[in-house]
């Protein structure tokens, strides 16, 4: 009769009032590029149920409490939370606890960061969170992702599919150009290898001395033709490594560039090739771009239109070196037949980028700080 | 963040603790001291029953243990109710869930799950599971039954309740089948005589498990209210809230109907001292901010600041809700915005709605208040039709009624 008496006063006096909010939790998430940030409030409530946070007992909960379970709130949450972008995993940690006060009381405040592959196009969330405990739990999601999007997580519906804001195809093509210019404008390396390549291409190599070129347009055509060999290699490993094709450990290809650019000032002091060095440009080329792709994967890929992107990056590159080509081949023409050409600009010069070629693969190969800066 | 406001101001100069001080803010904090309390997780003790955590452990360790499964659900549905708060009859709901899943899930689990359902309005879903259980044959045909004449007495229909509870004659305890017959028959024009029926088995109540006794007072409070008994209708509210207080529980709807009561007849100060520590419930705390706004209104300082600080809370919950996409309390919303934020057309939306879903004495008063004062004499027209079709006798609503425009009121 007992048991029967509760459960009808249950059912019998719904009428008054249900009044109350159930569980919620709070997801903010944005991804910029591939770097993915957010913050999620969760009920201290709800985390104590679930994880049990009342170290003492006593049925309050003390910041002192809450702090100290800090590390078990963060693995539980974050095990009950999954980003996919483009059907790859994204990384997601937690970076700070705070407290904020809702409507029926206070609340756990996760600040999120992470990183997704690529740029993404589609991201699906994952989430898990109370399900199993609390069938009437609800988390309301506020996504910034080219675009601002709501959604409702809930037991039957606990993952949520969001689509990128598409950008149109000129939109892509004039972002990755100027991220392709600026790459090579910015990047100290790049520079000095270009420097390294092109302050002899006035001169020419005649058994152990430097003849001037004969013509304008010859000095500009061996370098362009220099330089596209150089692009074309380079656009060939970026294009396979910023697409995951492959990819090689970071230090290897850093010193790779270092040894290129150590190479490249060090072959105008002391020559060792001088005859069809487009061949050498193209060689250093491949290691350059697989260098270029961290930069293009952190920048990540459009995926409606990567091939666009790619095209564009790389031809940002290529229009980049022929600007520096254009402004550095006239004024040293005009030079070439002074002997100060030489003593002034290319020996400084190239002993410069063969001295920065060293240092940086010192310190990057043997991780010592000379005190140069690294690119 | 806010401009703290002059209310704020004046409750800190005044020292009251207000609890929800920081409320609404939204800008995340670091404590700067540890000793500091964020949450009481305490769950609340229902008498009588085996308390959450131990019921708990034990489903934990065997989810899928029938028995365990069904106690840990009942604890938690009491807990849910005494506490008006649905995070319980989450719990009850997952605790159900292996057995809601099959293709015929136990009639136990699916009276279970009508009352969930029940208490988040899904009143449609409700019915039908009653229905079928009603119809089945099977021991817990009866308490199906006495079920749906619950909530077809929400659902304003006394006399669909009346077949439900005459069909329960010689089923259930008798106290509790003539309890059934008079809530329903008290709605239905026959106030005077549910009353009398309900007085006479007065002698009966010893003895009588708590939850029928309080369900008889609460019907006879009601139906001594409508009829304008005020001196009866106070007695038995008061009577059946000290006996649940008495055992240590709380019944919120109980609480609240009592408050209603004595707002509606002038005595906010009883109905502040009555609620003073529920704030954690938003049809309580409701109750609670309108009796401090009137005594704010008669001249007591901190009090108004108090009342400030609850109905700036009550907005944050309500607003909260409504982004679960929830509208549970769609009484309490309209009468918030018809008595704490003085926008009718808004109230009147909302009561309006409410009306659809259900439809006791309290939510034709709001309806017809909320008309009133937006100047909307038509909207009221569904509760006049109800209470020809019902009969219903209600003195507060027939002095509402009065503030019709003629014409409008027939």
């Amino acid at each position: 009769m007992k048991r029967l008496c509760t459960l009808l006063l249950l059912l019998l006096c719904c009428g008054a009032a249900q009044a109350h909010k159930a569980s919620t939790s709070y997801l903010h998430l944005r991804l910029e590029g591939s770097s993915l940030s957010g913050r999620w409030d969760i009920a201290l409530r709800d985390l104590d149920y679930a994880i049990g946070l009342d170290a003492s007992g006593d049925g309050e909960l003390s910041w002192g409490e809450v702090k100290a379970a800090r590390p078990r709130i963060e693995a539980y949450a974050l095990s009950r939370l999954a980003v996919r972008a483009d059907g790859r995993t994204c990384t997601l940690a937690a970076n700070d606890l705070q407290i904020v006060e809702h409507g029926d009381g206070n609340y756990a405040v996760l600040s999120l960061a992470g990183r997704c592959p690529g740029r993404p196009r589609t991201l699906a969330l994952r989430y898990d969170l109370l399900f199993d405990l609390d069938a009437l739990h609800l988390g309301l999601l506020d996504l910034d992702f080219g675009g601002t999007h709501a959604g409702l997580f809930a037991p039957q519906q606990p993952e949520l599919h969001f689509t990128s804001g598409s950008q149109s195809l000129p939109a892509v093509f004039g972002e990755y150009f100027r991220a392709g210019l600026w790459h090579v404008w910015s990047g100290l390396d790049h520079m000095l290898f270009l420097a390294g390549l092109f302050l002899p291409a006035v001169l020419r190599r005649h058994g152990r001395t430097w003849i001037p070129a004969v013509s304008l347009s010859a000095a500009v055509r061996d370098t362009a033709v220099m330089a596209t060999a150089f692009t074309l290699a380079h656009a060939c490993t970026l294009s396979l490594a910023a697409t995951g094709a492959f990819t090689l450990p970071s230090r290897l290809v850093e010193c790779g560039v270092a040894a290129t650019v150590l190479f490249a000032g060090l072959n105008n002091l002391v020559p060792m090739v001088y005859r069809e060095l487009y061949w050498l440009a193209g060689g250093f080329g491949l290691i350059h771009g697989a260098a270029i792709a961290t930069a293009l994967i952190e920048l990540g890929l459009p995926p409606g239109s990567r091939v666009w992107a790619l095209l564009a990056f790389n031809l940002g590159v290529e229009a980049a070196q022929l600007s520096v080509l254009l402004a550095v081949i006239p004024p040293s023409f005009t030079c070439r037949r002074s002997p100060w050409y030489r003593r002034l600009v290319l020996l400084p010069g190239s002993l410069l980028v063969t001295l920065a070629g060293l240092a940086w693969l010192l310190e990057r190969g043997l991780g010592v700080d000379l005190g140069v800066p690294l690119p | 963040m806010n401009r703290p406001r002059a209310g704020r101001a004046v409750a800190a100069l005044l020292g009251l603790s207000i609890a929800a001080a920081a409320a609404g803010q939204q800008q995340p904090y670091t404590p700067a001291d540890d000793a500091v309390v964020l949450e009481h997780v305490a769950p609340p003790r229902a008498p009588g029953v085996l308390q959450l955590n131990e019921v708990r452990s034990q489903w934990t360790a065997d989810p899928h243990n029938y028995a365990l499964a069904l106690a840990y659900a009942r604890v938690a549905m009491n807990i849910g109710r005494q506490e008006d708060d649905p995070r319980y009859f989450g719990y009850a709901e997952s605790a159900l869930q292996p057995w809601l899943q099959q293709a015929q899930p136990p009639p136990e689990v699916l009276l279970m799950h009508a009352g969930l359902r029940q208490v988040r309005k899904d009143f449609a879903g409700a019915l039908r599971e009653l229905d079928a259980l009603v119809v089945a044959g099977v021991p817990e045909s009866a308490q199906a039954q006495l079920a749906r004449a619950s909530l077809r007495l929400t659902q304003g229909d006394p006399a669909a309740a009346l077949r439900d509870c005459d069909a329960l004659t010689g089923r259930v305890d008798p106290l509790l089948g003539l309890t059934c017959r008079s809530a329903a028959e008290g709605l239905a024009g026959h106030a005077a005589a549910s009353l009398a029926a309900l007085d006479a088995a007065r002698g009966q109540l010893a003895g009588v498990a708590l939850p029928v006794q309080t369900w008889m007072l609460s019907v006879a409070a009601g139906a001594a209210e409508r009829l304008g008994r005020k001196a009866a209708a106070r007695a038995d509210y008061a009577e059946a809230q000290r006996q649940v207080a008495g055992a240590g529980t709380r019944d919120p709807g109980l609480l609240a109907a009592y408050a209603d009561f004595l707002l509606q007849n002038g005595d906010a100060a009883a109905a502040a001292d009555l609620l003073a520590a529920d704030v954690r419930l938003d049809s309580l705390l409701l109750r609670l901010a309108l009796a401090e706004r009137r005594l704010g209104e008669a001249g007591d300082v901190g009090l108004a600041a108090r009342a400030d600080e609850h109905v700036r809370s009550l907005g944050q919950r309500f607003a909260e809700t409504r982004q679960r996409g929830d509208a549970l309390h769609l009484r309490e919303e309209a009468m918030y915005w018809l008595d704490l934020r003085h926008d009718p057309g808004h109230a009147l939306q909302l009561a309006q709605q409410n009306w659809q879903l259900q439809r006791e004495p309290a939510d034709a008063r709001v309806l017809l208040r909320a008309a009133i004062a937006a100047a909307q004499p038509r909207a009221a027209q569904p509760v006049l039709d109800w209470r020809r079709r019902t009969g219903l006798e209600d003195v507060v609503l027939d002095t509402l009624q009065q503030q019709l425009p003629a014409g409008a009121a027939q």
